[in-house]
């Protein structure tokens, strides 16, 4: 009989105490009266038994007729406990939230797990599987795997196989990438110079060479044509493709300013919470930071054994940052400015080889700049593709 | 009891009998129930008597029902069945 403890515990009774002149004589009278009485027992000179709570009122009416005295013991069940915690809204909203939990989170994706992308980026991978409808939050029962799959592959062109599989309020997608494709771009186009240089090489595998070794050349000529005309009067158009070795002569230009700006973190740290709950940021934080700070954020995810719950709390460490002006000697200055040369060096000639490097100096009113003249020997060429009209 | 009673008591057992209906449809009487000696349910019960862990006496109309025993309860209580839990040791007419 433990479903009927649950609804009286629900419902809410009272033991109560019974004394006096024929107390069996009450019970009888209360009986008849429709309330349900039970657990009666005899404890001395008193009869002990319990009553549903909302009939309790009921005893003071029918103690009238009989010569009884009546004490409530104690009372149990859910509406004498609902009645202490009335002032206590957080607990109510707190169950609330927690019902409310229970009965969507079934029907909402937790997480989902992707597999299988190896050139494919994870964001990217994300960012076009929430834009088919499969994100963190979504409903589950809008998830098509059949479909989706298929919009996920038109969707991303390197794609070639995937599979959508809702696993409870998970749903894993596991992806196979295209083999990569070789290069079958056969539109007609010649080769220019990117840059101005002298030819000391040329290597053409399709078309004409229009230039030879020792030649110089401007940025925007011809290096090798796509079109091949015959005797016959027929013209071809061909994809040109080759390499055009020439030295080149560049130039970067660094700038260093003299008087610099030093920024260093102190010992001043703030920490800020950021509950993020499916897509959503909750800040556990009132108030804002009023320094200059450096971040650091570091995300931990909440997790009940192997299962990554989608509640993420994010640790914002906020470092306070404190400027200071400085002035540079032009020794430091100059080897500042060689640093970031060497730098820009890095980025600029890539697929250059360096034959040759002048720096120079000079010094202007609040800065020093560095003007530096490379020598490089390298490919040249540049698709140019041909447009027929008509 | 009158005259009166009696003879409708009579007739409602006589019905009983000649129709070969279970004792007490017609004519009323208390069913008891008991499961093992640890519980006793009465249906007819008009009410208490007396209560006590050693004896609880019942009114079941024109008898009474003595349930005896040790640590005796009742369960439930309501206008036309009780249930008296405990260590039964005799139920008796009186």
């Amino acid at each position: 009989m433990l479903l009927i403890k649950i609804i009286r515990l629900i419902l809410g009774y009272v033991k109560v105490n019974l004394w006096g002149k024929y107390p069996e004589r009450f019970l009888n009278v209360c009986a008849s009266r429709g309330i349900k009485v039970w657990n009666t027992r005899r404890q001395g000179d008193r009869i002990e038994f319990c009553i549903f709570a909302k009939d309790y009122k009921k005893l003071r009416q029918l103690r009238l007729r009989c010569p009884v005295n009546i004490r409530h013991k104690r009372k149990y069940g859910l509406p004498f406990v609902a009645k202490k915690y009335r002032y206590r809204t957080g607990l109510a909203v707190g169950l609330a939230i927690y019902v409310v939990a229970l009965v969507m989170m079934p029907k909402i994706v937790w997480g989902v797990n992707v597999s299988g992308n190896e050139r494919i980026s994870d964001s990217e991978l994300q960012s076009a599987l929430r834009n088919i409808g499969i994100y963190s939050g979504a409903k589950i029962e809008d998830i098509d795997a059949a479909n989706m799959r298929l919009r996920l592959a038109l969707l991303l062109p390197d794609v070639s196989w995937a599979a959508v599989n809702v696993d409870g309020a998970f749903v894993n997608v596991e992806i196979r990438e295209a083999d990569n494709r070789q290069d079958t771009d056969n539109t007609p186009c010649n080769l220019v110079a990117n840059c101005d240089g002298r030819i000391s090489a040329v290597y053409v595998k399709q078309g004409t060479a229009t230039v030879k070794v020792g030649d110089g050349v401007r940025k925007g000529d011809l290096l090798v044509s796509g079109t091949e005309q015959y005797t016959s009067g027929i013209t071809k158009f061909r994809h040109s493709d080759g390499q055009i070795i020439a030295e080149t002569e560049r130039t970067l230009t660094v700038s260093v300013p003299l008087n610099q700006v030093r920024s260093r973190c102190t010992d001043k740290i703030q920490t800020r919470n950021v509950l993020t709950v499916f897509d959503y940021d909750l800040p556990l934080y009132i108030g804002s930071v009023n320094f200059d700070y450096s971040l650091k954020t570091e995300e931990i995810p909440i997790t009940v054994g192997n299962t990554k719950l989608p509640l993420t709390i994010t640790q914002g460490q906020f470092r306070e940052r404190v400027k200071s002006n400085y002035r540079l000697t032009e020794k430091e200055a100059e080897t500042k400015g060689l640093e970031t040369l060497k730098k820009l060096e890095k980025e600029e000639f890539a697929e250059f080889e360096i034959l040759k490097k002048e720096v120079k100096t000079q010094s202007q009113k609040d800065k020093l700049v560095l003007t530096a003249t490379y020598l490089c020997k390298g490919d040249i060429a540049q698709k140019e593709y041909i447009y027929i009209s008509g | 009891m009158s005259t009166k009673k009696q003879k409708a008591a009579s007739a409602a057992r006589f019905l009983d009998r000649a129709l070969e209906l279970p004792v007490g449809t017609v004519s009323g009487g208390a069913t008891v129930i008991l499961h093992s000696d640890r519980e006793v349910i009465v249906d007819g019960c008009r009410g208490v008597i007396s209560c006590s862990e050693e004896e609880i006496k019942l009114n079941i109309g024109n008898r009474g029902l003595v349930t005896k025993g040790r640590g005796l309860m009742i369960k439930n209580l309501t206008d036309r069945e009780i249930t008296i839990a405990g260590c039964i040791a005799s139920i008796e007419f009186c």
